[in-house]
């Protein structure tokens, strides 16, 4: 098999193509560790998985709609941090609530200045990755919370129901949610034609303004959610979290088939590009390949995925 | 429309809609030289607000400040020329001396000495150090050109995951801890301080005069110049559209390893950690001065100005108490507001 009779074969049905890499990559790990699959660390590999990929989900949205979002990492710690303000009152659901809220605030924010002041996403996002990194640094005079006495909180972290990790069941609802937002309801087909085309889009009617917005308030509620999950599963707030996820959670989105360019990306390739990811993390963890060459496999995975769709887009 | 959406950024006012010509001159004037008066306006601010905002020790903190990321912001301003960008200058810039220093000592080793006293305090040749880490800048340059010319990835999602690949690769080639550069052949040039004046200041304007000579008079600026204006045209009319492009990048890694030499040099360690952050500076020294995102517009000059006002308002910000939270903050909201107005600015004068 050429290379560029793999190419063609991954371009024509990229979905395909992620379930088949991802059922390679789990026999492969299952021979080279025993420990794969065992019930904890598949458990373990779930958990690690809904973190990334609630991101990714948000990520996606925003891609399909020609933007990027580079600030999701700094948010997550930020609206982590500023829910944590509340833990001293002792019950989850304020905690929970403001994280949530600093996220859609953050995200709105994100929204206007791309969408009203057309300031080029990459700016604005790069700038609110320095404004809310420092603010959540700021409100927590760089200490970490721990919200380990908040039940709820730590249940959405830690818990399980009827054998199954909470933190699965909150990313599945995001699975949902999007797959709601870009198959079922109106503003999906309106994202994909503002990413494809703004300008054709607005020509048609439709206000790219209002989708942009909509695709930033996600992606921004999507950061806090995992920031929840994240925290709950360390039982540390931290504010240094969350550096480094906006390129993890590119690569996912860009993996299952999102372009650069605006205009594709799908809930199910996002969707398997996680899995593939929570898969191989796992799989280097257990080779003991560092965090830090994970990073530059990451890096590669980028690079790679963004090559291959420069030649699917000339193709087409 | 996209990512790489082309946004305008060079200061200009819009048509004025208040009917009085001299009205309209001053607005004129002011649009062309909103940076000098910022920076008097900061200095002023600055003094009234500050007993030790005018003394020379303050003078020669800010020229050191200024420095390094206005080095890093001279290499993303030769990029932003041909309409790209370079997110991964601030990893560049440890890189470049982590390269150095990993690849002395592990020669070193092979030849049966050693150059690290008491575990990582670093004792190996500063020139062969410095040598590599410029080699090492303009190697990951020509990587980042490649991919973006030949690979036809866009610049930012490359140089994104360069950044993020160099970081990984910083932390493992150093195995998480820091080595010590304290070889007065090496720290010189970060205490050398003529006249108050830092050593790496003065780097960074001769580095802006050679950068400006060149683009102004040599065949480098006429050719990026063509690039950043009209990229078809310039391919159309027979110019190297790769060569140059990549060209553009490998300077920009020459200059990022510079700019990292002389912060390890004044810090005398380098550790994975540092610099980040750094690359937002960069940008906000380059676009804020002038450099259009969208190519083709900007000089070393309008870099030194974005670089002067920002620093001095981040030293204002420090004189009055505020820590680097609020200083990125702030660097943050200026970012921000500055490339809105003149999108905004842009738009006005457009309709």
């Amino acid at each position: 098999m050429t290379v560029a009779n793999a190419t063609r074969w991954f371009s024509s049905s990229p979905i395909i193509s992620l379930i088949a890499i991802f059922l390679v990559l789990v026999m492969a790990a299952s021979l080279i560790s025993p420990a794969f699959l065992s019930a904890d660390n598949l458990q373990n590999i779930i958990r690690n998985m809904a973190v990334v990929g609630i991101i990714a989900m948000g990520m996606t949205t925003v891609l399909i709609a020609g933007e990027v979002d580079l600030s999701v990492g700094s948010v997550m710690a930020f609206a982590s941090m500023f829910g944590a303000t509340l833990l001293d009152g002792g019950s989850s659901w304020p905690v929970i609530l403001l994280t949530l809220g600093a996220g859609l605030a953050v995200g709105l924010v994100n929204g206007i200045g791309v969408a009203v002041f057309r300031v080029p996403s990459l700016i604005m996002t790069l700038g609110m990755l320095a404004i809310a990194r420092s603010l959540g640094n700021l409100v927590s005079g760089g200490q970490s919370s721990y919200p380990s006495s908040l039940e709820g909180y730590m249940f959405l972290g830690r818990g399980t129901v009827a054998g199954i990790p909470v933190a699965i069941l909150v990313f599945a609802g995001v699975v949902l949610i999007t797959f709601y937002m870009l198959r079922l309801s109106k503003l999906g087909p309106a994202l994909y034609a503002v990413g494809a085309n703004a300008k054709a889009a607005r020509l048609s009617g439709l206000n790219a303004t209002k989708v942009k917005l909509m695709a930033f308030i996600f992606c921004g509620f999507c950061a806090a959610l995992a920031g929840i999950i994240q925290s709950a599963r360390l039982g540390q707030i931290n504010p240094a979290m969350g550096q480094g996820f906006e390129l993890t959670a590119i690569a996912v989105a860009v993996l299952g088939g999102a372009s650069l360019f605006g205009g594709k990306g799908t809930v199910e390739g996002t969707l398997t590009a996680a899995l593939i990811f929570g898969v191989l993390y796992n799989m280097f963890n257990l080779i003991g390949i560092s965090g830090h060459i994970q990073l530059v496999f990451v890096a590669l995975i980028i690079v790679v995925m963004a090559y291959l769709h420069g030649l699917r887009e000339r193709a087409a | 429309m996209s990512v790489s959406d082309k946004a305008y950024v060079t200061p200009t006012l819009g048509r004025a809609t208040v009917s009085a010509p001299w009205i309209r001159k001053v607005a004129r004037v002011a649009g062309q030289h909103t940076l000098l008066i910022a920076f008097v306006a900061l200095v002023i601010i600055g003094s009234l607000t500050s007993d030790y905002f005018l003394t020379s020790a303050n003078f020669t903190n800010l020229l050191r400040s200024m420095a390094v990321p206005a080095i890093l912001a001279l290499g993303v301003s030769f990029v932003l020329l041909v309409s790209r960008i370079d997110l991964s200058v601030a990893s560049q810039m440890i890189f470049a001396p982590v390269v150095g220093v990993t690849a002395i000592t592990v020669f070193a080793e092979i030849m049966d000495y050693s150059v690290l006293v008491r575990g990582n305090s670093f004792t190996g040749n500063s020139m062969a150090l410095v040598l590599i880490a410029l080699a090492t800048g303009a190697f990951v340059g020509w990587l980042n050109g490649i991919g973006v010319m030949y690979g036809r990835i866009t610049a930012f999602i490359m140089t994104l995951a360069m950044m993020q690949g160099l970081r990984g690769l910083n932390y493992y080639i150093t195995g998480g801890h820091a080595y010590y550069l304290q070889s007065p052949s090496y720290t010189w040039m970060g205490t050398l301080e003529p006249f108050g004046i830092p050593f790496s200041f003065i780097v960074f304007v001769a580095l802006s005069v050679l950068a400006t000579v060149a683009l102004r008079y040599t065949l480098v600026g006429r050719r990026l110049y063509a690039i950043g204006g009209d990229e078809r045209s310039a391919a159309l009319a027979g110019v190297n559209v790769r060569y140059w492009v990549i060209t553009a990048f490998i300077i920009c890694g020459v200059l990022s390893a510079i700019a990292g030499i002389l912060f390890t040099s004044r810090l005398q360690s380098v550790d994975a950690p540092l610099g980040f952050g750094y690359e937002l500076n960069a940008i906000a020294f380059a676009v804020i001065g002038g450099v259009s995102l969208a190519g083709g517009k900007g000089s070393p000059y309008r870099v030194f100005l974005g670089a002067l006002v920002i620093t001095t308002l981040l030293n204002i910000l420090t004189l009055w108490g505020f820590g680097s939270w609020f200083q990125n903050l702030a660097m943050g909201i200026v970012v921000i507001v500055v490339v809105a107005i003149d999108q905004w600015l842009h738009r006005r004068s457009n309709n």
